[in-house]
């Protein structure tokens, strides 16, 4: 793989025309072409040129419209010959990288495929065309803009090409599920009357989106209802591939939704070089990444993923996709039809549930680190909440009630300028927070009174106890380890403690901290722990006893925050 | 540098935290300035979200802008600055065979040659 390389798939739009008037047509009366300034081949010339000045690699060129068949005999001829060429020459790159070599794709109503038939075969164009089911629906619904049928000329047209170059897809919606039944014959026809190979058709699901209200998506146990009932009428039959297949594909693994942030990968280019994510963010400045004349490509890349990232981002990732053992395989979904829907997970959540489960693709059999990965990646402001714990320390505390308290999230609490903070063990929690003190601060450490009971045969000889290390390292001890230099361990009895409320002792730190100021380090934070004396013991105990233990808890287990002193702004600079 | 003189306490805690995030990524003085201005905007929602690849200006609610970054390390997988915290999330490595490589804490700080029993 060439590692300063990237590769992307490529949806081109030579014309935004069209020859059909179909009426739940997404683009609306956007199918028109603009007057542009810019020839449609010179604009996919220039753009692939300047992407791959900056090692960005088209490796996937598809034609889509509008309609690419309304463009004259020579355009289209051209343009399908650039990419045939652009394919050949670059042969060795995409293997070598792992690529297959395609061949020129098109998308198309197939309503005019005639017309091109003959660059169709010189360049073995694959067409990729869109039917509705059942056929009686697409003469209601797919016409011309004279509103003449269209079905007839398509099914004539797709006997003119070999049934390995086309293949065509069914867009459902409640207006289709509804006579499934002769959804169901009709692909019985296609697959015994014409040359179109059944076993590799699919299925789309809709969604409410500028339908002009004619159409209305399935809710999701509709679609499994739909699933369902093709693999009941076509499991053990002769499209029991496709059925098991292609049908669904787009509801698996391997579509462009399996990508953490697929501004990373999908572009659609216009005539006039302008660029969007795909033909749902097409014309939506939600996802309108720059254009190819006038913007560098490495802020049209920028601008691709960081729009992916903020439209992820829009509403919260919902919890079942944070707990989902799926996520690996899902991502939570398109993000366009989430912020449509206004909902956080893919709208086809439970067909593709079921379709995972009839695929045999397994639960992630550790999903906490892969949602690390994708927190990390998409949502970095949830990051910190869903970190990855040190199981065979948990295991350990879990295995020793008398561990309990040491490591309790519960137990302290500091305000520091009006803000409380709950502390947690330093070596269980996956984040730094650290506190920036000015001599002026508020400063006060809240314990839990029953802390000081724990463990503890003579509560009243027991003491709260503080652990003040600079951010400073040097080596000492017998290991010769770099460790934080430790500053003092001060330690307040029980009876000594000033009670906050029926709950908490306090303790106002600042005269402590004020004590050592020489001490903290400037460059690193320094660090503040807490505990009891008679939990400290224990932890010793703990770890003279069990090497696993001690393995797992090298580091002082106590619950901490770290923080800087600051004295003045010079110094500070 | 930011190049304006912080006249409180509250500014001079913005400025270090500012300095400090120039420890984890390379920023101009222009964004550094911006990054100041913008966390002292509104002192109880805005903060800047860091990762490894971007930074986020983000208002309490949503990240409004963003620019790439380059990181100086790989020490960290987040940074969250705002008025009140500077928070780490320390690089976590996902490993087989056992053990843990990445708690939270800041660094080796075991120190148990010191048993002081009253």
């Amino acid at each position: 793989m060439d590692q300063d390389l990237r590769f992307i798939h490529l949806l081109y739009v030579p014309t935004m025309a069209c020859n059909m008037a179909c009426k739940y047509c997404y683009l609306e009366d956007e199918t028109k072409d603009i007057k542009c300034n810019y020839k449609a081949l010179d604009t996919l010339k220039y753009a692939i040129d300047k992407f791959k000045s900056s090692n960005v690699i088209p490796f996937n060129i598809s034609l889509h419209g509008g309609e690419v068949t309304v463009l004259s005999k020579e355009e289209f001829h051209d343009i399908i010959e650039f990419i045939s060429n652009y394919y050949n020459s670059n042969k060795e790159l995409f293997i070598r990288n792992g690529f297959k070599v395609l061949k020129p794709h098109i998308k198309t109503n197939i309503l005019e495929l005639d017309k091109h038939i003959d660059t169709i075969r010189e360049f073995e164009v694959t067409v990729s065309g869109s039917l509705d089911l059942p056929l009686r629906l697409h003469n209601i619904y797919r016409v011309t803009k004279g509103g003449a049928k269209t079905l007839d000329r398509i099914l004539d047209n797709i006997k003119l090409i070999d049934n390995t170059h086309i293949k065509v897809s069914s867009t459902i919606f409640k207006e289709h599920f509804k006579y499934i039944d002769e959804i169901v014959d009709d692909i019985k026809y296609l697959d015994e009357n014409t040359k179109l190979d059944m076993n590799d058709f699919n299925f789309m699901i809709g969604f409410d989106y500028n339908s002009n209200g004619i159409l209305h998506a399935l809710d999701e146990d509709e679609m499994v209802e739909f699933f369902d009932y093709m693999h009941k009428k076509f499991d053990g039959t002769n499209l029991d591939k496709g059925v098991n297949g292609a049908w669904f594909n787009e509801f698996g693994p391997d579509y462009c939704t399996n990508c953490d942030n697929c501004g990373d990968k999908f572009f659609l280019l216009e005539k006039n070089g302008d660029i969007y994510s795909c033909v749902r963010g097409q014309k939506n400045k939600d996802y309108y990444y720059g254009n190819i004349y006038k913007d560098e490509v490495s802020d049209i890349l920028r601008n691709a993923h960081n729009k992916i990232m903020i439209n992820h981002n829009k509403i919260p990732m919902s919890d079942e996709c944070l707990n989902c053992k799926y996520l690996y395989v899902c991502k939570t979904g398109c993000p366009f039809v989430k912020n449509t829907y206004m909902t956080n997970k893919s709208y086809t959540c439970k067909l593709q549930q079921k379709l995972y489960e009839s695929r045999h693709i397994e639960e992630d059999p550790e999903p906490e680190i892969f949602r690390y990965h994708y927190l990390n990646v998409m949502h970095p402001d949830l990051l910190d909440k869903y970190g990855i714990k040190n199981k065979e320390l948990i295991d350990l505390i879990n295995k020793d009630a008398n561990l309990k308290y040491i490591y309790d999230d519960n137990t302290f609490k500091v305000i520091c300028d009006g803000e409380e903070y709950p502390l947690e063990s330093q070596i269980l929690k996956n984040k730094r927070d650290i506190l920036y003190l000015t001599e002026e601060s508020e400063f006060v450490v809240k314990v839990r009174k029953s802390l000081l009971d724990e463990l503890s045969e003579y509560p009243e000889n027991n003491s709260l106890t503080i652990i003040l290390l600079s951010g400073d390292s040097i080596v000492y001890g017998d290991e010769g380890r770099l460790k934080q230099r430790h500053i003092m361990t001060h330690q307040i009895y029980k009876g000594s403690l000033s009670t906050l409320d029926d709950e908490y002792y306090s303790v106002d730190l600042m005269p402590l901290i004020k004590l050592y100021k020489k001490e903290y380090s400037k460059e690193f934070p320094n660090n503040i722990l807490f505990t009891t004396n008679d939990l400290r013991n224990y932890h010793y105990f703990k770890q003279k006893n069990n090497a696993y233990y001690h393995i797992n808890a090298i580091n002082l287990p106590f619950q901490n925050i770290e923080f800087y002193l600051l004295e003045d702004v010079e110094n500070d600079q | 540098m930011i190049n304006k003189a912080a006249k409180t306490y509250n500014e001079i805690i913005i400025k270090k935290k500012c300095y400090d995030l120039l420890k984890y990524i390379y920023l101009t003085d222009d964004e550094l300035n911006k990054i100041y201005d913008f966390l002292l905007k509104d002192k109880n929602n805005n903060k800047i979200i860091v990762t490894q690849n971007s930074l986020f200006y983000n208002d309490g609610k949503n990240n409004i802008l963003s620019l790439p970054i380059v990181p100086k390390n790989g020490s960290f997988d987040k940074l969250e600055v705002s008025c009140l915290i500077f928070t780490i999330v320390p690089h976590y490595e996902p490993h087989s065979g056992g053990g843990f490589s990445s708690g939270g804490g800041s660094s080796n700080n075991n120190n148990n040659n010191n048993n002081n029993n009253n």
